[in-house]
């Protein structure tokens, strides 16, 4: 008799979970899947961690930030470009995943512009390039004057051949016709170390890593890449005023649905994100964590990232950099 | 006299009432993550990520530090009671803690490990607190060639954590050398050995291959030999250690503890390798080495302080200067970054509320979770007592959602049927899954720090050499190597008699 | 017998990556390519290998049969893992567990239904709601 009770309410509690119909009314009204493409505390993982209960309320339905970190973010982007175009699976798009790894890596079989629609940018890192503080090099002419003398005996650590911060030393390099020989980490924390103790030359890091050495004094930043200087460090030139505007790679972060969403769909999260992106709170959250925010809608986005496709193109031909 | 005084100050911050919940939410959480196989701290604290932005800086930070070294607590209690590792630290513990579990002796082992990581953990603690600034600017002069060097000294240790053949354990380590190449090469940014597979672009995640060689072949063995079901039904003894088990344990969780915190606080070392290290030292100093895998405490004891003291080892980088050693720590350090806490090397300087909140928490963070875990014992004895033919399929569902918890792949499960299988075959044919394990956790180590190191040095091996620490390590190596050439034959022909009994 | 066996397999599977490897490219010392590492192991365990095979020549050991419920277990996982994504987890796992009680001792389909009905609902709370892990949905949408 016990056993039947408790098949019958076994029973029932299936029939609950069976019996929930999904009517397909107004976008949304369920759980929306939210692709973030690193690990749990990969910087990517906090800038979305940022915002998607925010957008969440927005929304007014519940988001799930489902780690898929596969492939430095391959995986994430193709799970998204794979599944149901529904707008319930959306993507937080890195920009080396979108840009610099469809160049370099043949695992990346999707089509940025046509696999994925741009929805809203929202927050940039850019790239600094450094040395330490004990470092004889106190301009960034000073280090490639060496470079030249020397090539390929500075040493550079960076956070993996697909990163911006990479692409940015690379385009320095080639605009210069320099050598400098970089030593590949798995990610910008890693690294660090390799700058600190004194394994390497110099580094070319995110703002985010490098930002509090610098405020530390441990480490000398040479450029960054940004387009104005940043205002914690009014000390540290831009690239484009050391008179090389186009090395301005930065790591971005926005969000993405799988191309052929259908409008009801895109209408909707396209406002809802620029409202979270332009929150005050958000914005406060990001700065604190050393992103800038920079919103952009659709179309500026779309113009975006085919102007970063062009110049990473330029620089993985002028690197030999290739899909194989 | 000025670390006291700072200590008391930050008693003064954390004994507030909010700060000591946060606290046992925290661990009490950490230890439920660390017993799950599967979820680990990462996963856990980014859960808790959103509730930070409205919850105060330093008592999220408290909490969340305490998922952290609770969940070294949980790990051993799975591997010990069931032989799948709650974590990946807690590997090691399944060698002989499984098996002093199916002698009766799973409460002493339960009770060692907790005891044993409670000690380590305050000693870690201490040594945060007072060497914090020093180690994490001595942890910088390990670069790529002092990383290859420990990863070679740790290679040796191959021959010490398998029990039986030679020329098997070194199959066995090939063998995970060459699996753990699979997935993306981090310097070349290229897959490898992944035959378009997308399930492998990643390599193979250490917690679910463990779960499987371990947890699941057991199970497929224990399927296979259609025992009668009183022998399958463990005993259950006594609940807490003898006197005899502390003093055999006092030593090797002396070592441990020593051992774990120097080792933890090397960005990228991980808290796995130490506890493999511990495991292996233990057995070198052992009077009784041969019956190392048969269910004896100092296996048990040492690993479970090393992977403690590791654990707040890991905190010195991080709170000292910013850097993350592991996944834990880099979600930590997100966290401070949300908050606004700005992590780096003014840390300690600017926030001493932050930082000595926290190592007052951890104090008393480690006394709550051996208050918590030691009830607790006696009441994971009692998973025991469940009918074999109920707990073979819990262990195996536990071991399917760990598996896909890990990434939120059902790929992952499937890879860890797959490794259920080898393990199932490595058993079946004599070989050890051990040698394995250390090798494919060990592999991207030892072939990044050298392929690193070589372009630093624009090709010289002579690297390796002229750097003081690294040739330290290939020394310690090479001792580890000849030196028992006369007691590995004992131990490897003992062990050979032994089993063949 | 044994050891011929497994030696063979893994001499094998030892030249097997060892032609990867080497299409991968060993590199130069200054810059060591995407195979080396493999390389050298490969071939070291190419080495142990034959040392096992010719061991395993001179000794003869009689194999004990596969047995049955093992390799039935192992169909039922991976037939799991397969479906997963199709059926969802809720009702792959009711399946599975059920199955697996039934194999473990025989009890009546009913009582192995409302257990692993059970499990199944207890696993999806904890691991599901508590944790917030996001399980794949089946057709049925659960």
């Amino acid at each position: 008799m016990n056993m039947l009770r408790l098949m019958l309410v076994c029973g029932l509690v299936l029939f609950v979970f069976l019996g929930a119909p999904e009517a397909q009314e107004k976008y949304p009204n369920r759980l929306i899947e939210f692709v973030v493409q690193s690990a749990p505390g990969g910087s990517a993982d906090v800038a979305a961690r940022l915002y998607s209960d925010d957008l969440a309320k927005v929304l007014k339905v519940p988001i799930t930030a489902v780690n898929r970190a596969g492939g430095a973010g391959i995986q994430g982007v193709t799970y998204v470009t794979r599944a149901k175009k529904d707008g319930y699976t959306l993507l937080q798009g890195s920009g080396s995943s979108i840009i610099i790894l469809p160049l370099i890596s043949k695992e990346a079989t999707y089509d940025p512009l046509k696999d994925l629609i741009p929805l809203g940018h929202f927050v940039s890192v850019p790239t600094v390039i450094a040395v330490r503080s004990d470092s004889p090099f106190k301009t960034l002419a000073e280090l490639i004057e060496y470079a030249r003398k020397n090539p390929e005996k500075l040493k550079n650590s960076t956070g993996g051949i697909g990163t911006f911060s990479y692409f940015s030393l690379e385009l320095l390099c080639v605009e210069n016709k320099i050598k400098i020989t970089t030593i590949p980490f798995k990610s910008g924390g890693e690294a660090l170390p390799a700058l600190l103790g004194g394994h390497v030359d110099m580094a070319s890091n995110t703002l985010t890593t490098l930002g509090p050495q610098m405020a530390a004094g441990k480490v000398r930043g040479l450029a960054i890449t940004s387009k104005k200087r940043d205002p914690d460090f009014p000390n540290l030139p831009t690239t484009a005023e050391l008179g090389y505007p186009d090395v301005s790679f930065s790591t971005w972060f926005g969000v993405f649905a799988p191309a052929g969403v259908p409008q009801t769909v895109t209408s909707v999260l396209v406002p809802a994100l620029e409202k979270v992106f332009k929150d005050p709170d958000v914005v406060k959250r990001a700065e604190k964590a050393q992103f800038t925010v920079d919103y952009k809608g659709p179309d500026e986005f779309r113009k975006f990232i085919e102007n970063e496709m062009r110049l990473a193109a330029k620089v993985a031909e002028a690197a030999k950099l290739t899909k194989e | 006299m000025e670390t006291l005084q700072s200590l008391a100050y930050g008693f003064s911050i954390f004994l507030q009432p909010t700060n000591l919940l946060y606290c046992f939410f925290g661990v009490l959480l950490g230890t439920l993550v660390g017993v799950l196989p599967g979820l680990g701290a990462g996963a856990a604290i980014s859960l808790l990520l959103p509730t930070v932005f409205h919850a105060p800086p330093v008592g999220s930070m408290i909490m969340l530090a305490g998922i952290c070294y609770g969940a070294m607590y949980g790990g051993s209690t799975t591997s010990i009671l069931v032989n799948i590792p709650g974590e990946v630290a807690s590997v090691v513990s399944t060698f002989d803690g499984y098996q002093m579990a199916r002698q009766g002796r799973a409460g002493p082992a339960l009770g060692i490990a907790a005891f044993g990581s409670f000690i380590a953990g305050s000693f870690g603690v201490i040594g945060l607190m007072l060497f914090a600034p020093t180690l994490a600017n001595f942890a910088l002069r390990f670069g790529p060639p002092e990383y290859f060097s420990l990863a070679v000294m740790s290679l040796t240790l191959v021959t010490y954590v398998s029990k039986g053949s030679i020329i098997r354990s070194l199959m066995m380590a090939c063998t995970g050398l060459i699996l753990s190449a699979v997935g993306m090469d981090p310097i070349t940014s290229k897959t490898r050995f992944t035959f378009g597979l997308s399930a492998l672009m990643d390599g193979f995640e250490i917690v679910y291959v463990a779960m499987g060689l371990f947890g699941l072949s057991e199970v497929l063995i224990n399927l296979g030999q259609s025992l009668k079901k009183d022998t399958l039904k463990t005993k259950i003894g006594n609940l807490l250690p003898t006197r005899q088990d502390w003093k055999d344990s006092a030593l090797p969780i002396a070592r441990g503890t020593v051992l774990g915190f120097f080792l933890g606080i090397l960005p990228g070392f991980g808290t796995a390798i130490t506890t493999f290290v511990s495991y292996a030292v233990e057995k070198r100093f052992s009077k009784h080495p041969e019956k190392f895998g048969t269910g004896v405490i100092e296996g048990v004891a040492g690993p479970e302080a090393s992977n403690n003291s590791a654990s707040s080892g890991t905190f010195i980088p991080l709170l000292s200067l910013g850097i993350p050693v592991n996944v834990s720590t880099s979600i930590l350090l997100g966290a401070l970054m949300i908050l606004g806490l700005q992590p780096g090397p003014l840390l300690i300087s600017s926030k001493p509320d932050l930082f000595w909140g926290l190592v007052a928490s951890m104090y008393i963070g480690n006394v709550m979770l051996v208050i918590l875990n030691l009830p607790l014992i006696g009441v994971w004895v009692q998973v025991l007592r469940v009918p074999y033919s109920i707990l073979s399929v819990l262990i195996i569902l536990f071991c399917e959602v760990g598996a896909y918890s890990v990434g939120n792949s059902v790929d992952d499960v499937l890879l860890m049927n797959i490794f259920g299988l080898f393990g199932y075959l490595v058993k079946r044919y004599k070989f050890e899954g051990a040698p394995f394990i250390l090798a494919l956790v060990l592999g991207p180590m030892f072939e990044n720090s050298l392929r690193r190191a070589l372009m630093m040095s624009d090709g010289s091996p002579a690297i390796f050499f002229s750097r003081p620490l690294s040739a330290v390590f290939l020394v310690i190596a090479l001792f580890f190597l000849i030196s028992p050439l006369f007691t590995r034959e004992r131990i490897g022909k003992k062990a050979i008699e032994m089993q063949e009994e | 017998m044994r050891e011929l066996k497994v030696g063979s397999v893994f001499l094998l599977f030892s030249l097997f990556i060892i032609y990867e490897s080497l299409r991968l490219g060993l590199g130069t010392l200054k810059k060591p390519g995407s195979g080396f590492l493999t390389f050298c192991a490969a071939l070291l365990l190419s080495v142990f290998s034959i040392a096992l095979i010719s061991r395993g020549w001179r000794l003869r050991e009689s194999v004990k049969p596969f047995p049955r419920k093992v390799i039935l277990a192992l169909g039922i996982l991976i037939l799991y893992s397969l479906f997963m994504d199709i059926l969802g987890f809720i009702l792959s796992t009711f399946l599975m567990v059920g199955i697996f009680f039934r194999l473990a001792q025989k009890r009546p389909w009913w009582t192995v239904a409302g257990m692993s009905a059970l499990v199944t609902f207890l696993a999806y709370l904890v691991f599901g709601i508590l944790l917030r892990v996001y399980f794949p949905r089946g057709f049925l949408g659960m």
